[in-house]
């Protein structure tokens, strides 16, 4: 019965296969992550926006249509810059439009009434507007006074200045002209086409895209809009910041002013009126948040085309003017509430597509049945096991013995304990590190190097010195995520000519995730190379399911492998004849295997983090449960490898598998996810458990230790 | 209309129909360890059906009728069956209806003394989980389904069974009333004041209210949203009822239910055991599926880890309306509680998953702290 129902939904299972192997659904998770993923939205609105106007308005796309939007996109994009880096800061600034007019006057007032050359216009005019600002941030910044009142005080204080003085000096300006020629040049003149007011823009708004993206002052400023306590409690003068936002606000505002006067020539007592909703609609357009600390300088120069096309669109349409204000304030309306869902509702939808789970089949998994005659048969092997360090230690991945048969395991606290031989009964805080480490061993000179879960590579001398060895590597050519940061660095090994291999379970998430890693059984994790002489790390070795355990062979050439989800062990030569071939050894084990080490007799040493379970193996099969899954219900609810038991187990280089050793009743040992032998006895590690086990092995050499197998006796 | 409109949009969202929350443990079913810290009386394996008789109790065990004295601690067996007894009643008057898997339903002493009601196709007496005496010449009696004898409750289960039924059988002329029908599996029985009679809905985690007189009439919900999956009901000496839930229910055995195509393939290749479904025990085997808050942190089961066996006995009062609920957690081992007995000075609970007899005090006047 059951080959036949096997039968009939090989085809749909072949497509679910086939699907999974050639569709990298992860992809569009891990485009999602992106920050810059913010700005697809808004960009497809813009897109859509000039596609729909070109159609409506024929004129709109030729080279006069584009001069245009170019030339008021210069003025009116660095007005909603100005809106947009106080709206990144947290805070708003109504008066904008104000201070934009007001500058107008003064360059006008400057240069026609006032005679001054460009450059002396020019610098007074950025001072009015650096003043008008530093006012708000004085108020706002410093007084801490609310944003939204301050500076609709401040717009009816500028626009009674403007309106005091502009009878005083309109004649003036209409009469007067200015002998400079650069202010000639800025009004009339065309470069490649284009209007210079374009090319200033241009130039201002790549350098603030820099200063916010890739700058201190720009992150301060975005640290501060996305969370003001946290930003002063990391040492952020959030005061200055402010300050220092407002003011750089006015002189873009003063900027924008000068470019108008140069194109308009005069001002009126309409000049600005209204352009701080205008700005306030482009920015929200771009997709800039209102909240604060999420927006950028493309999302902004986004926002104002947006708006611009729709305006400007709306005039050729002849559409009248209440009711062209009516729409763009629905259009307002519309961006807030979307920027609303979006920033509610951005991490969930991430959340829920970021997860990916793939097609695995493994064969039925080998018999484990109490008194068969396989060699994975449970007993009760491990029950006489003694034990250390009970309580005093959480989370010992992996110990390690040194040559005075002192005991050392990392914490989950990020410290490593070292128990004193030869009781056990004694410890101290060998290193504290900061993560949890994993993997450890001792290199030639007799520094114990160690994988730290969320950190990288580190090492810690016999002076306690700890020194980070690396935590970046080779990024991938074809990865959307960055994956030159080491996110779970797991078990490591090293080679005779001291280059450390060491394994990367997962690029895709992070320490505390792993589990989802597991649910979705592809190939995330890999292999890295860190070689010592030439401090270089490179990944040697991509595409592996959870690499956990490394162990290298005596040869030198090569080592062993552990993928935990693939429930498989592969030799992998790094270097000689064969370099760079990865050979199965053993497929298809009863569980997850995890870290690999040597054994006195020449044989591996393995273990078993945990079984799987003949529901899970069909999960497996069926990407699309897995992933609703995921979706459905909390990580408490997933269902996941057993891993409330495990075992040892020992196997040949060539692959044979020699043994299991099992504590049924899982009491001490529940799961053990290292071992490692020393003088006769075997030392076992549980990343989730409060203890280290010791267990005398029978007939084993009493004399062999790990660190004189790889280095060789100390010279007397 | 709407409905089947919107599945296919639940269906994508996990919404509606297809969402997997479950209530919580909350109010009168506020978790406590009072069920796992309760006295061991006795053991018996796979004990199931307890029943009063005077001085002592009878209860099932596997193809075993035991007899329990009220002080002792080691049963007695009373009679031996060829196959398995899924359900026990005694009449007033000390004749016992034995409910047997898959072959029916025998009756020892009284009147009809003897009388073999076999399971025969239309009988609805091949999954009979429940057994109430209807003066000395009836029994009503609840079989869980049409399609799955009772060691295949979960096959039930997970295949969505809504097959159960109650019958009257009369003994005399062995006529069989349906009193109702197309029930998810019946599990437990009990009369209510008025003399209707209550029944648990187990896969529907509901007790509903049928009228024995009118047998069209569709039941009637009076406890509904249960945390777990209800068994069998009797009346509490101290007023109410005892209601027993011989499983939790888990986010994770919901979803399954709704993979529809999951379910079917597991069925079909894994041993029922091994299911995602809930269980009378757990932790014998690695090869039990396990959830996240299941894995064991420095040595611990945590008692709040999804569990797939739990023991719950609620008090109810007279209108089902639960009162207080003793529990014994995924951390615990008093699991399967699947029937009660109530002497007037304690209960006697059995535990099939562990095949133990615990003996609980009822709670005095004082001690009623939901009062």
């Amino acid at each position: 019965m059951t080959a036949v129902s096997r039968n009939s939904v090989s085809i749909a299972e072949r497509f679910v296969r086939f699907r999974s192997e050639y569709i990298p659904d992860h992809i569009l998770g891990e485009l999602l992550a992106k920050r810059w993923m913010d700005n697809a939205i808004p960009f497809i609105v813009m897109v859509s926006s000039v596609a729909l106007f070109s159609i409506i308005n024929p004129n709109f796309l030729t080279a006069g249509g584009i001069f245009d939007l170019v030339q008021q996109l210069s003025e009116f994009g660095l007005i909603a810059m100005a809106l947009g880096i106080v709206m990144l800061s947290g805070g708003i600034d109504l008066s904008i439009g104000m201070i934009y007019s007001l500058s107008v006057l003064t360059v006008l007032t400057c240069l026609n009434v006032l005679g001054l050359s460009f450059p002396a216009s020019l610098a007074v005019t950025l001072a009015v507007g650096a003043i008008c600002g530093s006012i708000n941030g004085i108020l706002i910044g410093y007084l801490r006074l609310r944003a939204f009142l301050t500076t609709l005080v401040m717009l009816i204080i500028y626009r009674s200045i403007y309106e005091l003085s502009f009878p005083l000096v309109s004649n003036g300006i209409v009469m007067g002209s200015s002998g400079s020629s650069f202010w000639e040049y800025l009004s009339f003149a065309t470069f490649l086409g284009l209007p210079i007011p374009a090319f200033v823009f241009a130039m201002i708004a790549i350098a603030f895209h820099v200063l916010l993206s890739r700058m201190r002052p720009g992150w301060h400023l975005i640290a501060v809009g996305g969370a003001r306590r946290s930003a002063y409690n990391a040492g952020i003068n959030v005061r200055f910041t402010l300050f220092a936002t407002y003011m750089t606000s006015g002189i873009l505002c003063s900027l924008a002013g000068t470019l108008f006067a140069a194109r308009i020539g005069s001002t009126g007592a309409d000049t600005g009126v209204g352009m701080e909703i205008a700005a306030l609609t482009a920015v929200v357009l771009g997709g800039n948040s209102l909240g604060g600390g999420r927006g950028s300088i493309p999302k902004t120069i986004i926002g104002a085309v947006i708006f611009l096309i729709l305006s400007n669109g709306l005039i050729r349409m002849a559409v009248p003017g209440p009711l062209s204000a009516m729409i763009l304030g629905v259009t307002l309306i519309a961006g807030v509430y979307v920027d609303g869902r979006w920033v509610k509702h951005r991490a969930q939808i991430l959340h829920k597509l970021y997860v990916s789970p793939t097609y695995f089949e493994l064969p039925p998994a080998p018999n484990t049945d109490f008194g068969s005659s396989s060699v994975y048969a449970v007993n009760d092997e491990l029950r006489t096991s003694e034990i250390i360090g009970l309580g005093q230690i959480e989370g010992p991945e992996d110990p390690l013995l040194d040559r005075d048969g002192n005991l050392y395991a990392g914490s989950r606290h990020g410290d490593i304990y070292r128990f004193f031989a030869p009781n056990f009964t004694t410890h101290e805080i060998f290193a504290h590190i900061g993560g949890h480490p994993l993997g450890m061993n001792f290199d030639r000179h007799g520094n114990l190097v160690t994988c730290v879960g969320g950190m990288g590579l580190f090492m810690v001398t016999p002076d306690k010195e700890v020194i980070k060895l690396t935590d970046e590597t080779n990024r991938s050519r074809y990865s959307v995520i960055d994956d030159s940061r080491m996110r779970l660095p797991d078990d490591l090994d090293i080679a005779p000519d001291g280059r450390i291999f060491f394994s990367e379970a997962t690029t895709r998430y992070d320490y505390v995730e792993w589990p989802l890693d597991s649910l979705e059984a592809r190939g995330n994790g890999r292999i890295i190379c860190y070689d010592p002489s030439n401090k270089t790390t490179r990944t040697v070795l991509r595409s592996l399911m959870f690499p956990n355990g490394i162990c290298v062979m005596p040869d030198g050439l090569s080592l062993l492998f552990a993928e935990t989800w693939g429930c498989r062990i592969s030799r992998f030569w790094f270097d000689g004849p064969e370099k760079g071939k990865v050979e199965r050894l053993i497929e298809n084990l009863p569980g997850m295997p995890d870290n690999i080490n040597r054994a006195s007799d020449g044989n591996y040493w393995t273990t078993l983090v945990g079984m799987r379970t003949p529901a899970l193996d069909v999960a497996l099969t069926m990407p699309g449960f897995r992933r609703r899954m995921t979706k459905r219900m909390g990580p408490s609810n997933w269902l996941m490898p057993n891993i409330n038991t495990g075992c040892v187990l020992k196997f040949s280089p060539r692959g044979e598998m020699l043994e299991s050793l099992w504590d049924m009743g899982g009491v001490n040992h529940p799961m053990v996810t290292s071992v490692k032998e020393h003088k006769g006895y075997l030392y076992l590690g549980g990343i989730s458990n409060n203890r280290i086990g010791r267990w005398k092995i029978p007939n084993a050499d009493p004399n062999w230790s790990g660190p004189e197998s790889y280095w060789g006796k100390l010279d007397a | 209309m709407l409905k089947s409109l919107l599945r296919p949009f639940h269906a994508l969202l996990g919404r509606g129909e297809y969402a997997v929350t479950i209530p919580v443990m909350d109010g009168a079913f506020q978790p406590n360890q009072a069920l796992e810290a309760a006295t061991r009386r006795a053991s018996a394996p796979s004990v199931d059906n307890l029943v009063l008789s005077s001085e002592s109790i009878l209860c099932s065990s596997n193809t075993n009728l035991l007899r329990l004295g009220l002080n002792d601690s080691a049963p007695t067996t009373l009679a031996s069956f060829d196959t398995a007894i899924s359900c026990l009643s005694l009449s007033p008057n000390g004749a016992i209806a034995v409910g047997l898997e898959a072959s029916g339903l025998i009756i020892q002493g009284g009147p009809h003394n003897g009388k073999v009601f076999p399971n025969e196709p239309g009988t609805d007496l091949g999954c009979l989980t429940a057994c109430l005496w209807d003066g000395e010449d009836a029994l009503l009696l609840c079989n869980g389904s049409s399609v799955h004898g009772v060691t295949h409750w979960k096959h039930d289960l997970m295949s969505l069974g809504r097959s159960g039924s109650v019958i009257r059988l009369s003994l005399a002329t062995g006529s069989i009333t349906r009193l109702s029908s197309n029930l998810a599996f019946p599990y437990g029985i009990a009369r209510s004041a008025d003399g209707q009679l209550l029944v648990s809905e187990s896969w529907l985690h509901r007790v509903v209210k049928i009228d024995s007189q009118a047998p069209t009439a569709t039941p009637q919900q009076v406890l509904s949203g249960l945390p777990g999956y209800p068994a069998r009901i009797i009346p509490a000496s101290i007023g109410g009822y005892w209601l027993t839930l011989f499983a939790a229910r888990n986010q994770l055995i919901e979803f399954v239910l709704r993979e529809r195509e999951y379910c079917r393939r597991m069925m079909e290749t894994v041993e029922p055991e091994y299911w995602i479904a809930p269980a009378y025990t757990t932790g014998r085997s690695f090869k039990e599926p396990l959830q996240g808050d299941g894995v064991k942190q420095m040595g611990v089961l945590k008692p709040w880890a999804p569990p797939r066996s739990y023991g719950l006995i609620v008090l109810c009062d007279a209108e089902m309306k639960p009162l207080h609920s003793w529990h014994s957690r995924a951390d615990g081992s008093v699991h399967a509680i699947t029937s009660v007995v109530d002497t007037g000075s304690m209960i006697l609970a059995s535990a099939r998953g562990p095949g133990q007899i615990v003996e609980l005090p009822i709670p005095t006047q004082d001690s009623r702290e939901w009062e």
